[in-house]
């Protein structure tokens, strides 16, 4: 490693590589702390002819590569792999076009999502994917991971946003997919790129699409007796394909634990749930649909229905959502954040089943979600210095999963696979649907050597396999 | 061969599904079930046999044959809405279902199905996908690709491979599907797909603008496209420009208003329902299945000239146009009138530098669905992931992009 690191500064400078154990302890995992290990060398190339240089010289010693964003993501997409070196975009912050006329911006992979909403907010547009980490995860982790948010139930995630990319290959070759017009070249090789967790390949620059900031918006908070009424109530909007821009649902543990913390939005603690629903439009669409959405969710005995009256309530009630993960900290001090998804008729089912896998192991779950997506996560709190709770969070976390998939649902919606959920790949997916993966893979990285181990099971990726479908198959 | 494989193909699906001649003398078969496909590929693939990929052939001139085909596999009887789910607002199909019958079944529960394409009732779900068109109500619901949940596919060589699911959120492994749309039956067969729906719109209004000039219309166009509105639309046809609005009334009427207050000073008409859906309908279809046509695409903010750039160019090589534009999403369909092989020829030489993408459609010896416009690298990857997904290039005679 140590030669290797001589050759990588050549090209990225000295403050472009970490080798010092101390500074490398940050990068042993990313939000999944309990799968760690230990990093052996980082660079962070400027530039992406930096970073292409650097993955030649990674080519010709068949050095695994990691790419890594901010390090926000919650299923070991980025945790290290061993002999392997990790490559950041923590340096490649540029914003470099923002073109308010064709509503585009260009930007180096590690500009942070909020300052790019920053960037084009003085146009009245905006970067509409809203992950909850947003004030430091970066454009090119949402890419490599597809991420939502909660905004992404009228948005949607990051692929409908993506108009171009500019990609650094495994030995080192860059490919220009940048010109943002309106349909691909060929085939569609930015849609399959994003949400591929760094296994094809490092995207350097992004071309967003942004869109007008809505002119109005309105706020609302349902409080809810019980986690069943706030889930209903999200299906019972739904079927009425009524159109709000986002549907978030906090459970008792987490409207606790916001209150007591610096993110404490006014929530009422003596309420099992809330429902946070935001609407935007022209003012007559916000009216008619706020009456609308009042309607259901007074069917559904809500305690009480508030709305925000001004922007500061409004920044402030996202404020609480937004900051949910981070005061889970005042209730354990690890959190597990579970990522399924599950179709939006089966919402209270689903959200009771967690409940109970999770009782009956004796853990504590707080739920908060994006509703509206039928995007669970079930954030259960626990502490990674205790070996047998480690293990009850993951059965817990392996029978949530199994049981929304059984029920219609996925293995996750916003967060990837990465580590954590490869095991479960084949829960969702045959046999020849992951061989179909791992041969599309292989195009993009044949000596898989990029961000390997992830996303994909081991020994999918064995010989080719074909399956004939069975007899009995439609 | 003929009899042989007529004969072969009997074994693995049943006789009617067998045509022993197209039309063309190439034979066809239309397999029904998994299975079905499953063996016709393996036969396919043991034989050495090129496959051309057909649903009911309403944009097989997008990209022509690539090499001949020995044998056409048709969606014809892979039809039927697999899954329609109102409280969740998704649907699922097979690949040789009608567009114009998923818009019926989502409308019976209150759905709009998008992409909402040309001819709908002769255009297919998996030709639609397969050729990555998008529809006439792009502008408000996006492309077709940006609401295709998951796919289940037959590969070259018999396997049936399926990526993402049924639902509005996930992103469980790769988006294969992604990859598979727009891939012109080169690299899979369609077989079944998911869509995500939108509420069907209370109300529906077209405001018609009339101007002395094209020129004049796609000024207007932008004008309107700076405003709060969200319509299905924006199209200029010669001198008019049609914003087609949708959704809850008092939105509409809303809307409507502010197309007025843009335009400085023109008469509005605010064309009935009936005129309205004639005037989409007409906008929508207007170029015949087979017609030569180019697309165009560009930025909005260079869209104007690159369509006076096209037009001129037409009209030195003599070649006549009819031109049905988009300028919100700077896309535009020229369709182009009869003319001499040598006047297409001249036409297509005169933008062979044009720096927009132009795209030829069933124009006589014109580089249909190309790769010009990428780079070389990104080519070459294309070609890799062919060469992953058919090795031996079953799938090698349909609509070959690359």
């Amino acid at each position: 490693m140590k030669r290797l690191a001589s050759k990588l500064r050549e090209v990225v400078g000295a403050r472009g590589v970490i080798d010092d154990p101390t500074l490398l302890l940050p990068y042993e995992s990313d939000g999944l702390a309990m799968m760690q290990v230990d990093a052996e060398l980082v660079v962070l190339p400027r530039t992406t002819d930096e970073a292409a240089r650097c993955f030649r010289i990674l080519h010709a010693d068949k050095v695994p590569i990691v790419a890594r964003g901010a390090g926000t993501g919650l299923a070991g997409g980025a945790t290290p792999v061993e002999g392997g070196v990790v490559v950041s975009t923590a340096r490649m912050r540029d914003v470099l076009e923002v073109d308010f006329e064709d509503r585009f911006a260009r930007v180096q992979a590690g500009v942070v999502n909020v300052d790019l909403s920053h960037a084009c907010g003085q146009g009245g547009l905006m970067y509409a994917p809203d992950p909850s980490s947003q004030m430091a995860c970066t454009i090119g982790g949402n890419v490599a991971n597809n991420s939502g948010g909660p905004h992404c139930f009228k948005y949607g995630a990051t692929t409908r946003h993506i108009l171009g990319l500019v990609l650094v290959t495994h030995d080192g070759r860059v490919i220009d997919l940048s010109e943002p017009v309106v349909d691909p070249v060929g085939y569609d090789l930015v849609g399959l790129f994003v949400g591929s967790e760094g296994t094809f390949g490092l995207a350097t620059e992004v071309t967003v699409r942004l869109v007008p900031t809505p002119p109005v918006v309105e706020v609302l908070l349902a409080i809810f007796p019980d986690l069943d009424g706030a889930c209903d109530s999200v299906t019972d909007i739904i079927a009425a394909r009524l159109e709000p821009s986002a549907l978030e649902i906090l459970d008792r543990l987490t409207i606790e634990a916001v209150e007591k913390s610096v993110f404490a939005a006014g929530y009422p603690r003596e309420a099992e749930a809330v429902l946070l629903i935001e609407v935007e439009g022209v003012e007559c669409e916000v009216a008619s649909t706020t009456r609308e959405i009042r309607a259901i969710l007074e069917g559904h005995a809500t305690l009480e229905i508030r709305t925000a009256r001004d922007a500061r309530e409004r920044r402030q009630l996202w404020a609480g959502r937004k900051g949910a993960f981070g005061a889970m900290g005042r209730v354990a001090p690890d959190l597990y954040v579970a990522d399924a998804v599950v179709p939006r008729t089966k919402l209270r089912e689903l959200v009771r089943k967690t409940v109970e896998i999770c009782a009956e192991r004796d853990l504590l779950l707080a739920n908060v979600f994006h509703a509206g997506d039928g995007n669970l996560h079930p954030n259960i709190c626990y502490d990674r210095r205790d070996a047998d709770e480690v293990k009850r969070v993951l059965e817990a976390g392996h029978l949530i999963l199994e049981t929304c998939v059984a029920a219609g649902g996925s293995l996750t919606g916003e967060h990837g696979v990465g580590l954590e959920k490869r095991a479960e790949m084949e829960l969702l997916f045959t046999p020849s649907d992951l061989d179909t993966m791992c041969r599309v893979r292989d195009v993009w990285d044949p000596e898989r050597r990029m961000n390997p181990d992830k996303l994909v099971p081991l020994h999918a990726c064995g010989e080719l396999r074909t399956m004939p479908p069975r007899e009995d198959a439609r | 061969m003929s009899d042989s494989l007529l004969a072969a193909l009997r074994d693995v699906v049943s006789s009617d599904a067998v045509l022993a001649d197209a039309g063309d003398s190439t034979p066809r078969v239309a397999p029904e079930t998994d299975v079905e496909w499953s063996g016709v590929l393996q036969l396919a693939l043991a034989r050495g046999i090129t496959c051309r990929v057909e649903g009911n052939g309403t944009r097989a001139g997008w990209a022509p044959d690539a090499r001949p085909a020995e044998l056409v596999l048709s969606t014809a009887r892979t039809r039927g809405v697999v899954a329609y789910e109102p409280g969740d607002g998704t649907l699922t199909a097979r690949a040789g279902t009608a567009m114009a019958e998923l818009a019926e079944v989502g409308a019976g529960g209150g759905h709009h199905v998008t992409p909402d394409v040309a001819h709908p009732t002769r255009s297919t779900l998996g030709g639609v996908l397969a050729s990555g068109c998008s529809g006439f109500d792009r502008l408000r619901y996006g492309p077709a690709r940006h609401n295709l949940l998951g796919m289940r596919v037959v590969l070259a060589d018999g396997s049936v491979a399926s990526a993402g699911g049924r639902l509005v959120k996930n992103v469980t492994g790769y988006d294969l599907h992604r990859l598979w749309a727009g891939s012109f039956g080169r690299l899979c067969v369609v077989l079944e797909a998911s869509l995500r729906l939108y509420p069907l719109p209370d109300a529906r209004a077209c405001a018609r603008l009339a101007y002395p000039t094209r020129a004049d219309a796609l000024a207007a166009a932008r004008r309107v496209g700076n405003e709060p509105i969200r319509p299905t639309a924006l199209v200029v046809h010669g001198g008019e420009l049609f914003v087609f609005l949708v959704g809850r009334t008092e939105v509409v009427e809303w809307e409507l208003e502010r197309v007025r207050d843009t335009a400085d000073g023109e008469a509005v008409e605010r064309l009935d329902a009936g005129a309205e859906r004639d005037a989409r309908e007409r906008l929508r279809d207007f170029l015949p299945s087979g017609a030569p046509s180019l697309e165009l695409a560009t930025r909005p903010s260079r869209f104007a000239a690159a369509l006076d750039g096209v037009e001129r160019a037409a009209h030195a090589c003599d070649v006549p146009t009819e031109t049905v534009a988009h300028p919100a999403i700077a896309t535009a369909t020229v369709r182009l009138g009869p003319a001499t092989e040598d006047a297409y020829t001249r036409f297509r030489d005169s933008l062979s530098n044009f720096d927009e993408r132009v795209t030829w459609r069933d124009v006589p010896g014109a580089p249909s669905a190309s790769l010009e416009g990428a780079t070389s690298d990104a080519a070459a990857l294309m070609r890799e992931l062919e060469a992953a997904l058919d090795p031996t290039g079953v799938l090698g005679a349909g609509g070959a992009r690359v």
